[in-house]
């Protein structure tokens, strides 16, 4: 640079070419400085750090997007604290640790969520139930009163230690129907923070049924524990919008599943093809206006996974296979979902805590889907279904 | 340093008693290194780091090789800035990122077609941006002048007979420790929440590249100013003395040495994982302090999805340390060959100022997630934002600690 000043003569060039040398100089810097100022406001998305529930949906154009901005609180906390080393106990080594003597010294809390539906075949909860197993009931206990979302961290906190969980307390938890309310307190006890949670493999079924143990009327009582709840790890749980996204993308091609997700639909086979909807005579509330599934779901019946006469989970490479043949690509993670969420859960079980898999239960569920106005749903049925299909 | 590496141009190098025992143990050192690689390869790293065990191991002789020979380490680089009005060293700086942004963006564009904020590349080193970071940058800065070093260089020094590296190293694992107790507030209190810019999302990889560019030759062309003039080299023959000099005893060129680091950090993200230095060693402080009970295994934040060169699942060895492993070696058997192997003096006051700058390091590099190779360099290649943040943090405080002669106050005896 400083050889031309020096070899050019006269005194007006130097002059010129150095302001010019500085005018494309201050126009270098202001370009860059603009771009980088563009870059940078645009390199981020609004809201890193926490998740929040809500999307934007589609929205391009003069298009409307019709999905509320919910904020559900939680963090993406990986699945290091859900996956379980053995997520599984048998009734066998439950059976010991009741001869030894109290669970609760031996670290263990015994929780018995059932359905309890009439028609159970099995004893409920409050006639008899499994020696030092306390009761919680799904409904009212896990979720707030009309609204639907489940309690909140402080809320899950004092009912964990109410039941005497501790830091490093094991959760063994059990129930009727196959464990499908058992399996969806276990998911959400990993979503607020217990590590350490097993089933019974079989459930009460497997107990009381096939094994014939005994039942006591006898409920236990327990210390107070220390519990605290981490935020909803949300690594855990889908929400609507982003299975919108795999849904569309999905929708795009043909119902193939190229989405970043599998879906696993584990409802009945007529459910998922829309041929039926819900009986509102048994599942009252949970209908949906519209039939089928969504698009690039595979249809895994939650039953295809159990052994039928003990209720027992079939070994892992069985499982694996069954999935696989399904379409289920295990080099993706996967979305479960069902109509409300429980029976995902038993799914969302096999797969995350048996399998070892990335696994996050959709609990909005078809319930959700299902009546949502805009959203891609496939049907196999080749009719015209749901609410605007009969006659 | 700058007159250690440099032999006169007319001297003749001769052939001591000391080359042929230098040169024999340089030969043994690599035949182990190469023999390490030949085993962790033979059984694809089972229960050790797994397969990629033996490229890391290797991708790490490179670096030590170039570390040592480029004298690529941010110490001196900014000490010959700051102190003697130098800029040579910042080129492979500079080099480096430009080769290796443009490797990161191919490989990014065969990922990630269509880059935005909610799909970035989890395991490159892109991280939140907060005054967490900038906190960090400012520790590790001044840690480096303090210590002699960056935890990089200390890796690569240490065989050269810096026995500083030793108590600052000790440092590094204690700040992590210390890093980890204060993870809790650190991230609640500023990193939570923070936004993770990818200059890449919603601009596309070209943009980001161009503007990368700028800025890099932005830097180059202001820093030229310090450039000191080269000193005319006679005429010379490629004689087999000529290329021993070349190789082993001068320093290597910017342009070469910040070529091959970009390259291999192309390589090593493209198979394995980002460059950096720290993970292996941040585990170490992680595992001691699990198994002491001092720490939860469960840390918010951290084991999320926050992507760094930070502990996460702590096993017997990983790549990583194999990465370290073969600069540590590698950095022997170049500083063996070329005479550099000198045992520094050291004394009470200068190891524990080493060991306290090397906890501001460990501290430093945790809260920041990486150090300068982990956090500036990965990061930039990334395209992070966090890159840039965590490199001008580090650049003000060790400009500041260098006008303020902390690194002569530290180490009266070697500086």
């Amino acid at each position: 640079m400083s050889t031309e000043e020096k070899t050019a003569e006269g005194s007006s060039t130097p002059q010129k070419s150095s302001g010019g040398k500085l005018a494309i100089a201050v126009i270098a810097t202001a370009a860059l400085a603009g771009t980088g100022g563009f870059v940078v406001a645009n390199s981020t998305g609004g809201d890193e750090g926490t998740t929040t529930a809500a999307s934007s949906g589609e929205a391009g154009g003069e298009s409307a997007t019709t999905i509320n901005e919910v904020d559900i609180p939680g963090e993406n906390r990986g699945y290091e604290d859900v996956h379980t080393d053995e997520p599984l106990v048998t009734t066998d080594w439950l059976a010991e640790r009741l001869d030894e003597g109290d669970l609760y010294e031996q670290g263990i809390v015994l929780l018995d969520v059932s359905e309890d539906l009439p028609t159970s075949e099995l004893t409920p909860y409050a006639e008899a139930h499994i020696p030092q197993a306390q009761y919680v009931e799904w409904s009212s206990e896990f979720t707030q009163p009309n609204t639907r979302e489940f309690i909140d961290a402080d809320e899950f906190t004092e009912l964990a230690q109410s039941l005497g969980i501790n830091d490093d307390t094991t959760v063994v938890l059990y129930g009727d129907n196959n464990n499908w309310f058992a399996a969806y307190a276990a998911w959400v006890f990993n979503l607020y923070g217990v590590e350490d949670v097993k089933l019974l493999d079989g459930g009460l079924h497997k107990w009381e049924a096939y094994d014939e143990r005994e039942l006591v009327e006898e409920v236990p009582s327990v210390p107070e524990g220390d519990f605290e709840a981490k935020p909803q790890n949300h690594d855990i749980r889908a929400f609507q919008p982003e299975v919108l996204e795999i849904a569309e993308e999905n929708a795009a091609a043909d119902g193939e599943n190229v989405g970043e997700f599998n879906l696993v639909d584990i409802r009945s086979a007529e459910e998922h093809n829309g041929e039926v909807g819900v009986d509102p005579e048994i599942f009252e509330g949970e209908g949906a206006s519209i039939w089928g599934h969504i698009p690039g779901s595979v249809n895994v019946t939650w039953t295809e996974i159990v052994d039928e006469e003990t209720g027992e989970f079939l070994p892992e490479e069985e499982i694996r296979a069954i999935y696989e043949e399904a379409g289920v690509d295990f080099d993706k993670p996967i979305i479960a979902y069902c109509r409300i969420g429980e029976r995902a859960s038993h799914t969302w079980y096999a797969l995350s805590q048996i399998l070892g898999e990335e696994v996050k239960v959709y609990d909005g569920s078809w319930s959700e889907w299902g009546n949502s106005v805009g959203v891609p749903v496939a049907n196999n049925s080749g009719e015209r279904a749901g609410l605007w299909g009969q006659q | 340093m700058t007159t250690s590496t440099q032999v006169e141009a007319e001297e003749d190098l001769g052939w001591t008693r000391g080359d042929t025992v230098r040169t024999a143990i340089a030969g043994g050192v690599a035949v182990l290194l190469l023999g390490l690689a030949w085993y962790l390869a033979a059984t694809d790293g089972e229960g050790l780091g797994g397969s990629n065990a033996a490229l890391m191991l290797l991708v790490g002789a490179g670096l030590g090789i170039l570390f040592e020979r480029g004298r690529y380490c941010f110490f001196c680089i900014f000490r010959d800035m700051f102190e003697f009005k130098n800029s040579r060293g910042v080129y492979a700086v500079l080099i480096s990122i430009v080769v290796g942004m443009i490797g990161y963006a191919m490989i990014f564009s065969t990922r990630l077609p269509t880059p935005s904020a909610d799909n970035t590349p989890t395991d490159a080193h892109i991280a939140p941006v907060s005054i967490a970071l900038v906190i960090a940058g400012l520790a590790f800065g001044l840690g480096m002048v303090i210590s002699g070093g960056c935890i990089a260089g200390h890796l690569y020094r240490l065989p050269q007979g810096h026995l500083r590296s030793i108590p600052a190293l000790a440092g590094v694992v204690i700040g992590f420790g210390l890093g980890f107790l204060s993870w809790d507030f650190m991230y609640s209190s500023f990193i939570l929440g923070a936004p993770v810019p990818w200059l890449p999302a919603g601009n596309g990889y070209t943009l980001a590249v161009l503007l990368q560019l700028g800025v890099l030759i932005g830097i180059g062309v202001w820093l030229m100013k310090w450039n000191p003039p080269m000193e005319g080299r006679g005429a010379r023959a490629v004689t087999p003395t000529e290329i021993r000099r070349q190789v082993f005893f001068t320093r290597w060129p910017t342009l070469m040495t910040g070529t091959g680091v970009g390259l291999l950090a192309i390589l090593a993200y493209y198979k394995d994982a980002p460059l950096g230095v720290t993970q292996q060693i941040s585990s170490l402080s992680r595992t001691g302090m699990t198994e002491l009970g001092w720490l939860d295994s469960f840390m918010p934040g951290l084991d999320e999805r926050l992507a760094g060169c930070v502990a996460v699942v702590v096993e017997t060895i990983t790549t990583n340390g194999w990465l370290i492993l073969g600069i540590v070696l590698a950095s022997f058997i170049a500083a063996l060959c070329g005479r550099r192997v000198k045992v520094e003096k050291t004394t009470a006051l200068n190891s524990s100022t080493a060991l306290l700058g090397g906890l501001l390091l460990g501290w430093g590099a945790m809260i920041g997630l990486g150090c300068t190779i982990g956090v500036l360099l990965s990061g930039t290649h990334a395209m992070a934002l966090s890159g840039w943040v965590f490199g001008a943090a580090v650049l003000a405080s060790a400009g500041l600690g260098f006008k303020l002669g902390l690194h002569r106050k530290a180490a009266p005896e070697v500086y």
